[in-house]
């Protein structure tokens, strides 16, 4: 049955001619589907939209008026819509019904047909980002819709090589997605990457970023994000002087950035705001926090089943007399303790606010107590955990954050088959792993493997801007003067 | 089959560093008080000078067959029929040195942090790193080498603690020289063990951008220029730090001075170093087995990939004979076989590449820019 009907629907698909019943046919004779006839002086004219898609105080003032009162036939003149083209085939108008166009055609006149945008916006008003938060930053976060979006990117990034190429992904439903790059400051064979890839995307329908994430990433088989996701328009746009591509998909206020290396995802924009010794302190503990949350669960489970010589003997003292009630491996201990705080933390996301402050209290105070009161875990078991999970909240990424979350548990177990080596051992491999991503062709790895001890001045600290005369590698077409503080010699004073 | 250029001289310093530094750095000292005495690093200093020299021959033999590896030009030299059977003996070598690195590992392992154990678990986690570790581009590998860099100063950096200790005595170094000139010479012959590693050059200098410049020799000079240091820093502080009689006796001096110093936060400083150490281990067998690997996939006309996993495995299957019938046939026989395939053939094939004029067929000439 269903079949038959495609294909009677195929064949009037074909028919290039544009008709109004045709039109109907293919949307199903919706009930949203409104016709109206409008008598001009000279001319009557049928016009079709969809009643849902379009903003009808729009369509009455703009379309509907000057319609009425046209004296001319010259309709792209008279009309004040926002966009006006012509079009005779059946496929374009379609789509320009369902973006929200209304469909102007001349009764009994020829098979050309206007195009009139007048679609209703369900733009929320733009608002302070909520997962993405800053001190000194800018309160604006990016919202649901595509053409806003761009104009709150265009809007911070005034440039004349600002480009956007659009592209409509989805077989069946079909998702606007935008591409934004700097001509002179993006390297062209990302952008070319970028477009082949998105081009070559065939998915039925696209229902978020990480349906496009999961079609352009270069590698699949790997705890590490390789495209960075913000929803601030000031980080998309610094990146984008970087040299890097932001991809905007219609309905999604999270941007996506390419290429993304590792230590991309350990900057703010605060860094930038702040002084520069600020800024590369920061980033510093940032890493470091990242290095804790990844060894710190391991190295304890190595030091307190092998190693308990290494650590002094004080503390050994104290770790033993709440580690000797404790029935399980410290290995055990770890998991049961890392387990019950991911389920915390799994729990506490989607509570409301007011809900969570007992659930805190409740959550982590009174069973983490009660835990090692009960002899289930250790006061250093617990601290351990603790610690770990205050170290992977510092991550500014949720996605770099799970990583750590990923690669801890294999880490652990190696710790406790082998002891502080297991733990080198399982660095190795993750060493190696990330020394053979890429993103887009570059290393992701990137100012470590291939070690570049100049391109540690805007990753792993942040120099003064007028001291980053030359960008990182991924955009060599870009430099910045050291100039801007010429000023200081002229001011500066002799010894005399 | 010609490989492409795409290393720098840089990189080649990373390569041959991480190839060189690792299993014999803990036992050097141990090793050169045998019949140097207090002046063991007089001993690595000369086999240092002497490998530079060395390094000098290969560079001359590898730049007259630019982006060559040794197992091609070996046939180019020899003829195809012994140049088969020097690249087999060579390959073999190269995994020989591997089941040593895997051997002394274990062991050190065992006898220091893992006693209960069983061995063939460690030889089995080598194992796996081997594989992972060398299934990649040769880009790859320099990358990640580059990184591990950092690493081998982090082991530099941790023997600082040393002076810490106050039974530190410099005049065990003292008179300098008074173990007499043939007893240290002698001793090259062991601290050439702790260099070997080197002959890898004869396949990465293929890789070089521009094999045939200068700067391809500069990167490898200050490699050997730092590993000379470096070693020679190692052998150094264990003189100072621990008595002849003591040396005699230790079988790893570096673990051991660095167990007698104890800092706030960490008692064992000991453990720390040797589970760093075991990065640098690693890398030497990444480096050795991507070397071997390329040789096999050559020889049988394999991928890479089960070039990789037929050396790995043949590796690990020696290595696990040997470790338990308790064979120490290679340790005896390392310094002979070492001797004949880093120093005597890359010798030999010069001499004869000089003598018979033998140069890469035109085909194989890169075109110049």
């Amino acid at each position: 049955m269903r079949l038959k009907r495609n294909n009677s629907k195929k064949s009037l698909i074909n028919q290039e001619n544009l008709s109004i019943e045709n039109i109907k046919l293919q949307l199903n004779h919706t009930s949203d589907l409104k016709e109206r006839e409008i008598h001009s002086d000279k001319q009557t004219y049928i016009i079709l939209y969809i009643n849902s898609l379009v903003d009808q105080e729009k369509f009455e003032s703009k379309i509907i008026k000057p319609l009425t009162k046209m004296e001319n036939n010259d309709i792209s003149n008279e009309l004040y819509s926002q966009e006006i083209s012509t079009t005779k085939s059946n496929k374009t108008a379609i789509n320009g019904l369902l973006d929200g166009y209304c469909l102007l055609m001349e009764k009994g006149g020829s098979s050309e047909g206007f195009l009139l945008k007048a679609n209703a916006s369900t733009d929320r008003e733009v608002a302070e980002p909520v997962v993405e938060k800053t001190i000194l930053g800018a309160k604006v976060g990016f919202v649901e819709s595509l053409d806003k979006n761009v104009f709150l990117l265009r809007a911070v990034t005034k440039s004349p090589d600002f480009t956007v190429k659009n592209y409509t992904l989805g077989s069946s439903t079909t998702t606007n997605v935008s591409l934004i790059y700097l001509d002179h400051m993006t390297d062209p064979e990302i952008v070319k990457k970028v477009d082949q890839r998105i081009k070559s995307i065939t998915l039925d329908s696209i229902r978020s970023v990480g349906d496009i994430q999961d079609c352009i990433e270069d590698h699949t088989v790997t705890p590490f994000p390789q495209l960075l996701l913000t929803e601030r328009p000031d980080k998309a746009s610094a990146n984008l002087k970087d040299g890097r591509v932001a991809l905007i998909l219609d309905g999604s206020p999270s941007v996506i950035i390419l290429p993304a290396t590792f230590m991309t995802f350990f900057q703010t924009p605060d860094d930038y705001i702040t002084r520069w010794w600020l800024g590369s302190f920061f980033r510093f503990i940032r890493l470091f926090s990242y290095i804790i949350a990844l060894i710190l669960p391991a190295s304890y489970v190595a030091f307190v089943s092998f190693h308990y010589e290494v650590i002094p003997l004080e503390l050994v003292y104290s770790l033993q007399s709440s580690l000797s009630y404790v029935p399980f491996r410290p290995f055990i201990e770890l998991m049961i303790m890392q387990l019950s705080f991911e389920l915390l933390r799994e729990a506490s996301i989607r509570l409301p606010p007011s809900v969570a402050t007992t659930f805190g209290i409740v959550g982590g105070l009174v069973v983490g107590t009660a835990m090692v009161e009960a002899g289930i875990v250790s006061y250093g078991g617990l601290i351990v955990v603790a610690l770990t999970s205050v170290a992977s909240f510092v991550q500014p990424n949720i996605e770099m954050s799970s990583s750590i979350r990923v690669l801890g548990f294999p880490l652990m177990l190696l710790a406790s088959i082998f002891g502080f080596s297991g733990i080198v051992i399982g660095v190795l491999c993750v060493l190696i792993h990330l020394s053979r991503l890429t993103s887009f062709g570059f290393p992701y790895f990137s100012p470590f493997v291939p070690l570049n001890i100049k391109d540690f001045k805007d990753t792993i600290l942040r120099v003064p801007s007028w001291m980053m005369y030359k960008q990182p590698k991924d955009s060599p077409h870009f430099k910045r003067e050291i100039q801007s503080r010429k000023w200081k010699q002229d001011e500066s004073e002799g010894p005399y | 089959m010609k490989v492409k250029g795409r290393i720098s001289s840089v990189h080649l310093f990373y390569v041959l560093v991480q190839s060189v530094i690792g299993v014999g750095l803990l036992s050097l000292p141990h090793q050169t008080h045998q019949k140097a005495g207090s002046d063991g690093w007089i001993s690595i200093l000369i086999t240092g000078f002497f490998i530079h020299l060395i390094v000098l021959m290969i560079w001359l033999l590898c730049r007259k067959f630019p982006n060559l590896t040794l197992f091609d030009f070996s046939k180019v030299i020899l003829g195809k029929t012994v140049g088969t059977v020097l690249n087999f003996l060579f390959i073999m070598y190269l995994l020989t040195i591997i089941c040593y690195i895997f051997i002394i590992y274990t062991d050190t392992l065992k006898r220091w942090i893992l006693p209960e154990t069983p061995g063939w678990i460690l030889l089995l986690i080598l194992f796996v790193l081997l594989i992972y570790g060398s299934i990649c581009s040769i880009r790859n590998m320099l990358s990640l080498f580059s990184f591990l860099f950092l690493f081998n100063l982090l082991l530099f950096c941790i023997t600082f603690f040393v002076y810490k200790d106050p039974s530190l005595d410099v005049r065990y170094l003292f008179p300098i020289g008074s173990n007499g000139g043939w007893n240290i010479l002698r001793s090259t012959e062991d601290t050439f063990v702790s260099f070997i590693g080197f002959e890898t050059l004869l396949i990465y200098f293929a890789f070089m951008k521009q094999s045939k410049s200068i700067s391809a020799l500069k990167g490898a000079f200050s490699a050997i220029f730092f590993i000379t240091t470096f070693l020679m820093y190692i052998v150094m502080i264990s003189t100072v730090m621990l008595s002849p009689e003591e040396m005699k006796i230790t079988q790893e001096p570096v673990l051991y001075i660095l167990s007698a110093v104890e800092i706030r936060v960490l008692s064992r400083l000991d453990l720390i170093f040797l589970s760093f150490w075991g990065l640098v281990v690693f890398t030497t067998i990444i480096s050795y087995s991507f070397s071997a690997s390329l040789g096999i996939s050559n020889l049988f006309r394999i991928k890479h990939k089960f070039a990789v996993m037929l050396a790995g495995t043949f590796v690990f299957i020696v290595s696990i004979i040997f470790y338990y019938m308790e064979i120490t046939l290679i340790e005896e026989w390392l310094k002979h076989i070492s001797l004949i395939f880093a120093v005597i053939i890359p010798v030999l094939l010069l001499f004869i590449t000089i003598i018979f004029k033998r140069e890469a067929a035109s085909t194989y000439e890169e075109k110049e820019n």
